[in-house]
């Protein structure tokens, strides 16, 4: 064991401090290390000090004059209360005296209580209007999904240009899909990573045209980036064809 | 001496004041020693006498016999002694006692200077502790109570007792041979 714990330990000397274990391990310690042991003297002057001033004892200067004013203080308090019982003439005199007491608190409480009520009120309220304007909205795009897109107008290709952020479909009136190069990374990722993109939008879509198969346009594609994206995403055939 | 304050507590309980000046004598030094060596302020450690004893008259009916009296005593005190620490920190003006406390005049000057004395050596030797170093050194070194006893006092587990006390003699065994070197030279 190094010597910080020993001398850890050799602070903490006093009565009760350390167990009779630790106390012979120390004592054999010190029998050996001279550093330890110069320490241990150290302490022990030090020690001299400390006990001086713990013999030395502060000295309360008049302490009557202490408790003559808390017992004051301390029997004005009993004879309030005194009075207070002496004033009620009986229990519903007490009753009324501890109402006119907490009147005010009471009236606190019930303040707060008719905040909390309105509050959670116009929570509740909000919500509604809320859930009331998401049921229109759907409503209303389902109307027109069914008068904009019938079956026999149904996209059958679509044109893919990406952002930072995400890919945007922009057409949606062609047998393939074409997606620009300086794009292709980030929609292969979108894909990949089962983004909004690749998982609702594409599906969705060939839910409706059940035949219609998605491609990446031919002439911005090398045949040693198919192969890469083959490499890197094996997932991505199941859901995309390369020609 | 617990069964006679047993009684004296049980009696403060019934609302006997003349019971509870009988246990306000008793005790009051020892609060006043402890809140004394800890503000180094004999004003403040006045108020926290009084503070302390009007707490235990208005919270006697929560006093728990399994508990020792005095535990209870110098955990009331010791919470008093770190608020007062505190609100002094916020006054700013946590003054140096050597430099600034004047012994007060009258027939008890010798005490004033005995208290002086003491107040001087605590903050000269424990001046870069912190409350709780301090208040663990006072209560153990000064005070002479157990390492449980300030574990129970102080609400903290008797391994922290032990580490902040062996920072505190740390320090100050340090700061007692930079003084005594002074002396020498």
């Amino acid at each position: 064991m190094s010597c910080r714990k020993y001398q850890k330990w050799l602070y903490l000397n006093r009565s009760g401090e350390l167990n009779p274990g630790q106390i012979e391990k120390l004592n054999k310690h010190i029998e050996s290390c001279s550093s330890c042991r110069q320490l241990k003297k150290r302490i022990t002057q030090a020690g001299l000090v400390i006990h001086s001033l713990r013999v030395s004892e502060p000295v309360l200067q008049q302490p009557d004059r202490i408790a003559d004013k808390v017992m004051n203080m301390i029997r004005s308090e009993v004879s309030e209360r005194k009075k207070l019982k002496r004033f009620s003439p009986n229990a519903a005199g007490d009753l009324i005296t501890h109402l006119s007491r907490i009147r005010f608190h009471l009236a606190t409480v019930l303040i707060f209580l008719a905040f909390a009520i309105l509050f959670e009120e116009s929570m509740v309220l909000k919500r509604i209007v809320k859930l009331e304007n998401r049921m229109t909205r759907i409503t209303n795009k389902m109307e027109a999904q069914k008068t904009t897109l019938p079956k026999s107008e149904l996209p059958n290709r679509m044109i893919l240009s990406g952002t930072k952020r995400s890919v945007i479909l922009e057409s949606i009136n062609e047998d393939y899909i074409i997606i620009k190069k300086a794009d292709l990374d980030h929609f292969i990722q979108t894909i990949a990573h089962s983004k909004y993109f690749g998982n609702i939008a594409i599906n969705q879509w060939k839910r409706m045209n059940p035949e219609i198969q998605i491609f990446f346009d031919d002439s911005t594609l090398n045949a040693a980036e198919i192969r890469q994206i083959q490499h890197t995403h094996p997932g991505i055939l199941d859901r995309i064809k390369i020609l | 001496m617990s069964e006679q304050n047993d009684n004296l507590i049980i009696q403060c309980r019934e609302g006997d004041t003349g019971a509870f000046r009988k246990l306000m004598e008793k005790y009051q030094t020892y609060v006043f020693s402890v809140a004394f060596r800890f503000l180094c302020n004999e004003e403040d450690a006045r108020d926290i006498v009084q503070e302390t004893f009007i707490r235990i008259w208005k919270h006697i009916g929560r006093y728990n016999f399994q508990q020792k009296f005095t535990t209870w005593l110098y955990t009331i005190t010791t919470r008093l002694c770190f608020d007062k620490l505190r609100n002094r920190k916020r006054q700013r003006n946590l003054k140096k006692i050597h430099e600034t406390e004047h012994p007060e005049s009258g027939p008890d000057i010798e005490k004033t200077f005995q208290n002086r004395e003491i107040a001087i050596l605590i903050t000269r030797f424990a001046e870069e502790l912190t409350p709780k170093q301090r208040m663990v050194f006072i209560l153990r070194d000064l005070q002479d109570l157990t390492i449980q006893e300030v574990s129970g006092i102080l609400n903290m587990p008797v391994h922290s007792v032990k580490s902040n006390l062996y920072y505190a003699r740390k320090n100050i065994r340090t700061r007692i041979e930079k003084w005594e070197k002074c002396h020498e030279l």
